[in-house]
């Protein structure tokens, strides 16, 4: 890592590459396509590798890559939308904290149902099994809202479970 | 209850090329942190007869000329004083201060001053230049005085023992200065680039101003080769104005990658090799030519086509990168001297048993001029080798370039220092951490 920090291209690589079928997964789940997807991890090692010398704590080097993902994924989903939509206020949400997933879930649901900030939630606490606190860290939102997003994630899907 | 949403994301399936873009990312990234800030000593190669090539190994801060100078013993220093008067053109002096020569090479030290302005830097290049009887040279600078505004060159010439003690002319009509070197990944999607057979047009060997390489003697004897046709593509490679791709394709099991030159800038110059994972470099063969207003090609140097032999490389496992160099500025004049050479004989001799991978050593000596090693088998000159000289006042000194005068497996390559080493004062060499006493 003290050589990826350096500059060493190759040392940043070999460890770059241990993370990037999960950045291309989670980049796939925002952006849905292929090509898109490919742009994000491109995009996230040129940022993450000229960046890598502001990483103070290398432990957090997972946690600052997911961030740079989310970030990357999202400015290209705005790029090609052309009008950026805007993501309604975050209300609190009042329910169960129920962490169950349908279990019937598909991939599909999780693509179409939720919205960005409910994908990164739902990615980072079951893809990356973070804690709300490193989710709340990496999404610079604060923890309670970090909960109250996943459990309105869980509840469309258990909705979309429903209807569909 | 997390295994689902992580089984679902598995069923993304990751495209082949993933890698390669994570790679890239990097490699750009990497380009953008050292673009136009690399600059690394350059030699020029003038047409040459001979297959020679030369490099620079290792980049040695060269202290100043002068100290160095000062640090020398009395005999070399002396070889180092101004050997003949000045010559003067446009406000720019040039003095021979020192030639020598030995059984393979001559050798010799010119400083430029700058009287007036401030076109000559240390990344000065010697453009048309001539030595009489030497028959194929390379300059390099070793110093710059950034006071004075003087640079000293060391000009290094085939012919050796020929040349003992001949009176000879250095003339030099032009040089250029504000050089800058771009190391660069390309990004041309070679797989996909090269999947179809590419058009071509022929292109008369016989015709054409040069080039180099491994395979350049083959094409030569082959008389008329195909190349791609120009202007197929317009690929630009970052930070680089002065050239373009212009097309690529696969000719005969040989990947040829075809460069257009900016007519304004006067020198740009440079190459394409593949790397791989473990800094092995691979060269291409080069052949320069021009194109008529018909489309056919005939003599010039506009164009210049890479050659690379497919099997030794892949797209996969290597990278394609370009070292490109561009000048500012280009000076023109007229310096002349005469002056007479001196052959410096004082050589040492020692047998050397090593194995350099592609051939093995079987001697070694030592000249003011340099360490030469001879042996058997294909010198590769991707190969970097260190070579040190220990003096016996225990320091030491660095023998930073390379001259292969191999064929026909045999081995004769020449490691050079930047000024002349006092053969009477070495205790030992240094190869590759190998030392051998003498």
């Amino acid at each position: 890592m003290k050589k990826a920090q350096k500059g060493n291209d190759k040392a940043f690589l070999n460890i770059f590459q241990q993370y990037e079928e999960d950045i291309y997964r989670m980049a796939f789940l925002y952006v849905k396509n292929q090509e898109d997807a490919l742009d994000v991890v491109q995009e996230v090692a040129y940022q993450s590798f000229k960046k890598i010398h502001t990483l103070k704590k290398p432990e957090y080097f997972k946690t600052w890559l997911m961030k740079i993902t989310i970030n990357c994924a999202i400015n290209i989903i705005k790029k090609n939308m052309k009008v950026i939509q805007l993501i309604p206020e975050f209300e609190e949400f009042v329910g169960s904290d129920d962490e169950d997933i349908p279990l019937s879930l598909t991939l599909q649901n999780l693509i179409d149902t939720l919205q960005e900030d409910e994908k990164s939630v739902v990615l980072l606490r079951y893809y990356q099994n973070f804690t709300f606190k490193e989710i709340s860290e990496v999404l610079e939102i604060p923890l309670g809202t970090a909960k109250s997003v996943l459990y309105r994630a869980l509840d469309k899907l258990r909705k979309e479970f429903k209807e569909g | 209850m997390s295994n689902k949403i992580k089984q679902e994301l598995e069923r993304i399936d990751i495209p082949k090329e993933l890698h390669e873009r994570s790679k890239f990312g990097v490699m750009k990234a990497k380009s953008e942190k050292t673009k136009g800030r690399i600059k690394k000593l350059a030699i020029p190669l003038v047409a040459s007869a001979f297959v020679v090539f030369s490099a620079g190994v290792g980049a040695a801060r060269i202290p100043s000329f002068n100290n160095l100078v000062a640090f020398v013993s009395p005999e070399i220093a002396l070889m180092l004083q101004p050997i003949e008067i000045s010559s003067e053109s446009d406000g720019i002096k040039m003095e021979v201060v020192a030639a020598m020569n030995d059984n393979e090479m001559a050798v010799i030290y010119v400083t430029l001053q700058d009287f007036t302005g401030n076109r000559i830097d240390e990344t000065l290049d010697l453009y048309d230049y001539s030595l009489t009887g030497a028959h194929m040279f390379n300059s390099r600078i070793v110093d710059y005085d950034g006071k004075t505004n003087t640079a000293t060159l060391r000009i290094q010439g085939n012919g050796g023992e020929s040349l003992n003690d001949r009176k000879m002319n250095f003339r030099m009509t032009s040089f250029l200065s504000e050089k800058q070197t771009f190391e660069v990944e390309v990004d041309a999607n070679l797989s996909e680039t090269t999947s179809k057979p590419p058009q071509t047009v022929p292109l008369d060997m016989n015709n054409i101003p040069g080039g180099g390489g491994k395979l350049y003697q083959k094409l030569e004897d082959q008389g008329i080769v195909q190349v791609l046709k120009p202007n197929e593509t317009d690929i630009s490679l970052p930070g680089i104005e002065f050239m373009h791709i212009s097309n690529i394709g696969i000719i005969d099991h040989r990947l040829h990658i075809q460069t257009r030159w900016n007519k304004e800038i006067v020198d740009g110059h440079g190459y394409f090799y593949f790397v791989d994972d473990t800094d092995n470099e691979i060269h291409p063969t080069s052949v320069n030519f021009g194109i008529d207003e018909e489309g056919h090609t005939n003599y010039g140097d506009e164009y210049t086509e890479y050659i690379f032999d497919i099997e030794s490389i892949d797209f996969n496992e290597q990278e394609l990168l370009g070292h490109f160099v561009s000048n500012g500025k280009f000076i023109t004049g007229d310096w002349n001297t005469t002056f007479k050479m001196q052959s410096v004989q004082a050589e040492m001799n020692s047998d050397l048993n090593e194995n350099f991978g592609t051939w093995n050593s079987k001697s070694v000596s030592i000249s003011p001029l340099g360490v030469t090693l001879y042996g058997n088998g294909i010198f590769n000159d991707s190969i970097e080798m260190d070579v040190r000289a220990k003096m016996t006042d225990g320091s030491v000194q660095i023998l930073d370039s390379m001259t292969s005068f191999s064929e026909d497996k045999q081995v004769k390559v020449k490691f050079i220092p930047s000024l002349p080493l006092d053969v009477s004062k070495v205790k030992s060499i240094y190869i590759n951490d190998k030392e051998i006493e003498f």
